[in-house]
């Protein structure tokens, strides 16, 4: 496929050239070298070199390891076959050998996969976007589209679930990086209104994340917006759901490349404290116009946006394009102090989009792992409230290279939080087919750009928790390749039990869209701890609702003011792009509020999935769903530790808000009973100590509040 | 065709008659003292690789230019100096296992001793996956002989500098890319 930035081969040509002559040495600054001597012999002497272990890996999974070459474009491809009646020219890219003539044997596969397994599949999510009322969109930057730059703008956005007036439903806020975001408030059986103010559509800034949580205790939602440079945004929830914007002098209002927004309360003196998550210089100070309707050739592209960095995928190799995450401590009164320093955190290096508020340590305080996109993960330990240490490795030996979400959960039934870390980053090596998704990239970088010293897990990872001898004593093995928790392409997750069967299941979101093949989202169901059968074609995630697997991305007037574009060489006319669909995040949440958990999905340039479940409409429906009310702790009860006892079993959950990607939610806990139909025993503990016992019997189907 | 494709033309053209000269006009020489010492530099998505000319010194008025292969003599210890003025982008020789990034102002270089004459395929790409053309490049390992003869057809400074003139002086100015390339704090 053609590229869009030739102007940039010229200039550095010239400035090769004319580097050579002006000095006869170009100067090169050798700040690193790769030290010893590698010998080149006759070809067929030296294969051992090449990529150790790839063909073994590929081999035992049934797999010829000679991979695919990408096709580059062809013209008047369209998905499903059809032709648009229309002049223009069309273009769908890419499009793999593989796309999607693997379908039919990747669903069979995956039914008998499900098949053989003991887990419950028999319920159906279904495509309920044309009656929810929803008609918002995301949208992206130029740098998304028609720049074709990769850039850390391809992240995109998540969605949000709160109840913010109180009425018991769950609405949406869905944002966006062009135009405006969107506030949905559910008016019951899944329909719902737009209720966006001027405030918090922010529709003339690029914004990244949204996060809910009661920040100052009144019992509403509160929300923080995190934007491109633009100064993030505070808004209190007056508790029918209107916001008011109180960012300034909040403390909070950082102006940077900021990525998501985590509350907890780290210090246990019931106000919830925040940790921001930076990614790193990715963008430079000029700006751009951008286009509201990128298919829309008439589009007078009056939005603007910060131009991304041609190489920002390299930033983490540039010191100065650091910048660290942040710690705020919650003053009280919507106000707060930032404590990155005090606390420990002066030589965090940023490159995060995401950070899990977990107490690893399991010693009642809340520790922070923070994720890096573009390194080593970082496990800080939480020095009951006085500051946090990094421990380095000493958990984590081994981390995933490109971290982008992660879910802390017990996964597997034993009572200790587990925690998964999907990996973006490492996947973009190569283009793969399907039939790699299960594996682990292959090492295609080397260590010099990585920077990890060779200690990087190319793909997701899946710490199981195992308690050690001590108290607080705990030990964290990767398993993900053991477990069938491996994806491709992953970006964020979000837990729940789909199946209502006591074991909470995972949702992948995943795909790059853009220059990539399509990439399917992941249902990963919950064998019962034993490990996750992938299930997203068997019950209805996948394929999409239209049964398409590309959608119009962008459209060059070759005749007018795009005919310098690279793709219109030799072309004349309109010509219409298009890309592979790609999902970013979702919420699992109940929203006709029948008993069972569906989904929603935060899209890259797309209208949001709506998938509603008819997992209630099958028969018996054993659930219970838990609100917390914290009085000494935060009213929201992050950071408590919840158990369940219902039918001889207990499952242990944590009160962390997070969900899916780049958002934090508040919702109530939600536990599947499976066959059990009463609870007979509910144990919290609150974040600050104390246990709060409340005895049964709770009928399934109930909702039962908790005040401390 | 864009104003800035057609430019590239004339460029090609001037190659050619200049490699046309020299193959006439140069002679060999015996290989130099020390390792072989070779630049390249990324600009993309094609490397752009400087010889040390005739005279075995990499940085003086004999150095010659290529594109796209990289040409190297055999028994010869060997340093890869790696660079890039815009993406980072890999060298990997997949058949013998070299791998190693070109990056802007960081300098990586491969060190490496050549034992037999060999077409290795040269892969390049980027650390985005971005898709770029497939285009076929190779290391070629060539005899001290034959190295010594092709680099004497190859451009010199002063000839890559008038072609690379030619094609600069139809060219639009633009400052942009290196603007963006700076970056910028917040």
């Amino acid at each position: 496929m053609a590229r869009a930035h030739h102007h940039a081969h010229l200039s550095s040509t010239r400035r090769f050239f004319f580097s050579g002559v002006a000095a006869l040495v170009v100067t090169i600054v050798i700040s690193a070298c790769a030290p010893g001597t590698d010998t080149i012999d006759a070809p067929g002497e030296s294969a051992s070199i090449a990529e150790p272990g790839t063909a073994e890996r590929a081999a035992e999974a049934g797999i010829d390891p000679v991979l695919p070459v990408s096709e580059p474009t062809s013209d008047a491809v369209q998905p499903n076959g059809e032709r648009e009646q229309s002049p223009k020219t069309h273009k769908a890219g890419p499009v793999a050998p593989d796309d999607p003539d693997w379908l039919p044997g990747h669903v069979a596969t995956q039914r008998s996969s499900v098949e053989a397994s003991p887990v419950r599949a028999d319920f159906r999510l279904t495509d309920a976007l044309p009656e929810s009322g929803i008609t918002w969109r995301h949208r992206t930057t130029p740098d998304g589209a028609i720049a074709f730059k990769a850039n850390h703008y391809d992240h995109g956005n998540g969605v949000s679930t709160a109840d913010i007036d109180g009425d018991g439903l769950q609405d949406l806020y869905f944002i966006t990086q062009i135009g405006s975001n969107a506030l949905y408030r559910n008016v019951g059986d899944g329909r719902f209104e737009d209720v966006t103010d001027e405030g918090l559509a922010l529709d003339s800034v690029v914004c990244v994340t949204a996060s809910f949580a009661d920040i100052d205790n009144d019992g509403d939602p509160d929300l923080y917006v995190t934007t491109l440079k633009e100064g993030n945004r505070l808004f209190l929830n007056d508790g029918a759901g209107g916001f008011t914007d109180v960012s300034e002098g909040s403390g909070v209002d950082y102006v940077g490349h900021s990525s998501a927004a985590d509350f907890f309360d780290y210090d246990q003196d019931g106000l919830l404290d925040l940790f921001l998550s930076v990614v790193g210089v990715y963008t430079a100070r000029e700006q751009g116009p951008a286009a509201l309707d990128t298919n829309d050739v008439e589009d007078p592209r009056a939005y603007s946006y910060y131009i991304g960095l041609e190489d920002a995928f390299s930033g983490h190799m540039y010191g100065d394009r650091t910048e660290g995450s942040r710690l705020y401590r919650n003053t009280g009164n919507g106000r707060f102090e930032d404590v990155t320093a005090a606390m420990g955190f002066a030589d965090e290096r940023g490159w995060s989009g995401d950070a899990v508020p977990m107490d690893v340590n399991r010693d009642g305080w809340t520790d922070l792992y923070v994720l890096n996109m573009q390194g080593n993960d970082e496990y800080y330990e939480n020095q009951q409230g006085r500051g946090f240490v990094s421990r380095g490795r000493a958990l984590f030996p081994n981390t995933p290279w490109g971290a982008m979400a992660a879910l802390a959960r017990d996964f597997n039934g034993d009572g200790a939080q587990d925690l998964f870390v999907m990996d973006m980053h490492s996947d973009m090596q190569e283009n793969t087919t399907i039939a790699y998704d299960k594996l682990k990239s292959r090492p295609l970088w080397p260590d010099s750009t990585l920077l990890t010293g060779g200690i990087s897990i190319l793909g997701n990872a899946f710490y199981e928790a195992e308690e050690g001898a001590g108290e607080e004593d705990v030990r964290y093995t990767e398993i993900s390749d053991a477990n069938g928790s491996e994806t491709y392409w992953p970006w964020g997750a979000s837990a729940g039990d789909l199946n209502a069967d006591g074991w909470e299941d995972i949702l992948v979101a995943g795909g790059m869209g853009f220059t990539f093949r399509y990439a399917p989202n992941s249902l990963l169901l919950n064998e019962a701890g034993q490990g996750f059968v992938d299930a997203e074609f068997v019950v209805g995630l996948e394929p999409r609702p239209d049964g398409t697997y590309f959608r119009k991305w962008f459209v060059l007037d070759c005749d007018g003011r795009d005919a310098q574009h690279p793709l219109c060489e030799g072309q004349t006319g309109i010509l219409q792009l298009w890309e592979p669909h790609s999902s970013r995040g979702s919420v699992l949440v109940d929203l006709e509020g029948d008993g069972d958990l569906d989904v929603v999905t935060g899209e890259w340039n797309a209208p949001p999935m709506v998938l509603t479940s008819d997992l209630a409409q099958l028969g018996e429906l054993n659930t219970i769903t838990i609100d917390l009310e914290g009085t000494t702790a935060n009213r929201d009860g992050l950071g408590a530790v919840v158990r369940v006892v219902a039918g001889g079993r207990e499952q242990v959950r944590v009160h962390d808000g997070q969900s899916g990607y780049l958002a934090q939610s508040d919702q109530p806990l939600y536990f599947g009973l499976g066959d059990a139909s009463t609870v007979e025993r509910i144990e919290v503990t609150w974040p600050g100590g104390g246990t709060q016992i409340v005895d049964g019997p709770f009928e399934a189907g109930m909702r039962v509040d908790i005040v401390q | 065709m864009t104003a800035r494709r057609r430019a590239l033309r004339p460029t090609a053209l001037l190659c050619a008659a200049a490699v046309a000269f020299i193959a006439t006009a140069c002679g060999g020489s015996g290989m130099p003292e020390g390792p072989v010492v070779v630049e390249l530099t990324g600009i993309d998505h094609e490397w752009y690789v400087r010889y040390p000319g005739v005279d075995g010194v990499l940085g003086t008025d004999d150095d010659r230019y290529g594109t796209r292969d990289v040409l190297l003599p055999t028994g010869a210890p060997v340093t890869l100096r790696l660079d890039s003025l815009d993406y980072t982008y890999f060298f990997r020789v997949p058949e013998v296992g070299l791998l190693e990034a070109a990056m802007p102002g960081a300098g990586l270089t491969l060190a490496l001793t050549t034992t037999a004459e060999a077409d290795l395929a040269l892969d390049m790409d980027t650390m985005c996956g971005l898709p770029v053309p497939e285009v076929e490049r190779y290391v070629r390992v060539l005899s001290q002989t034959e190295f010594l003869r092709r680099m004497s057809e190859l451009p010199t400074t002063d000839e890559a500098m008038s072609t690379a003139a030619a094609a600069v002086d139809m060219l639009e100015p633009d400052t942009d890319f290196a603007q963006r390339l700076s970056g910028g704090a917040p």
